[in-house]
């Protein structure tokens, strides 16, 4: 059997190294948006919020990815502003409005309750 | 001066158990590219390895708490990934009856796309990890893709050393085999 030191110089190593899949642009903030689905105590979900913030905020810069963070009633969840919008009914663009008065796309569409007529109001872009 | 290192994985655990979200967001960033890769190479499947990725956060976070021993944080995360995995490997093969060379995704997207013969590459080498059974394919993308130790792929997979170096062995024969003609 092989041993641990001959993995380093190890051809097959090299090789497999070739099968490096790309990053999706927006995992940081699709993770924030579970966990704070899964948190049930606001005070905890809005420390997650504000610990996430700069990451999320790197993330933008460094890969383009432009990120809203929404507060519905109670709950906030954090969606790539392309999944607001995607649809043909005309949305505010976050840029311009504080307050998205539908969405109808769901941002996971398995994980994320929401639905036409719900009235979101943005926390912070 | 202040102590500029960056905190190990035991001392991010202990800040979170005193309530420094700060410091899980800070494990989540350390982790988010390395358990979204192991998913895609576990699975070839890039949405279902988003989707993984991001539970594995959900359940950390969750279980957190139960870490006895926060040193041992790095084999516990990748336990639970690795349990995830196992779970979801059982589901789709289930619901799916189909083997995972077969239920791979059609497209590759690469970090680098380069040329087609890069492109190619990584396509057999993918397909030559989707041949392997589930559990050699978990030794081999831990090691060889994350870096682990024996100890901690035995502590991540539960088994022995010795079963680890068998099986890793065994992977590696048949990804050679697999992969004859780019070895030189």
């Amino acid at each position: 059997m092989e041993s641990e030191k001959s993995h380093a110089g190890d051809q097959l190593s090299q090789l497999l190294s070739a099968y490096d899949p790309a990053m999706p642009e927006d995992l940081a903030a699709k993770t924030l948006a579970r966990l704070l689905q899964s948190e049930p105590d606001r005070e905890r979900r809005r420390a997650l919020l504000q610990a996430f913030a700069g990451r999320v905020e790197e993330l933008q810069n460094g890969l383009g990815c432009s990120i809203a963070v929404v507060s519905i009633g109670d709950c906030s969840v954090v969606v790539p502003t392309s999944a607001l919008a995607r649809d043909s009914q005309p949305i505010p663009p976050i840029a311009e409005s504080k307050e998205v008065k539908s969405i109808v796309r769901e941002v996971d569409e398995r994980e994320v309750p929401v639905g036409v007529g719900y009235t979101f109001t943005i926390d912070a872009v | 001066m202040g102590d500029e290192r960056d905190p190990t994985d035991g001392e991010l655990v202990r800040r979170f158990a005193e309530g420094d979200m700060a410091a899980f967001a800070n494990l989540v960033t350390r982790y988010q590219d390395g358990v979204f890769l192991f998913f895609c190479r576990m699975t070839g499947r890039r949405a279902d390895a988003e989707d993984l990725a991001q539970e594995t956060f959900v359940r950390v976070y969750e279980s957190l708490h139960s870490l006895n021993d926060p040193t041992r944080f790095r084999s516990w995360f990748w336990a639970i990934a690795s349990n995830l995995c196992r779970d979801y490997h059982k589901y789709r093969q289930h619901r799916h009856h189909l083997s995972i060379e077969r239920d791979i995704d059609l497209d590759l997207q690469l970090a680098d796309m380069g040329s087609a013969q890069t492109v190619e590459l990584a396509s057999r080498i993918r397909t030559a990890l989707a041949a392997l059974d589930d559990e050699r394919r978990l030794v081999v993308v831990l090691r060889e893709y994350h870096e682990l130790s024996y100890e901690e792929i035995a502590e991540t997979v539960g088994c022995s050393v010795g079963a680890v170096r068998w099986r890793l062995h065994a992977a590696r024969q048949q990804l050679r085999a697999s992969l004859s003609d780019l070895i030189g």
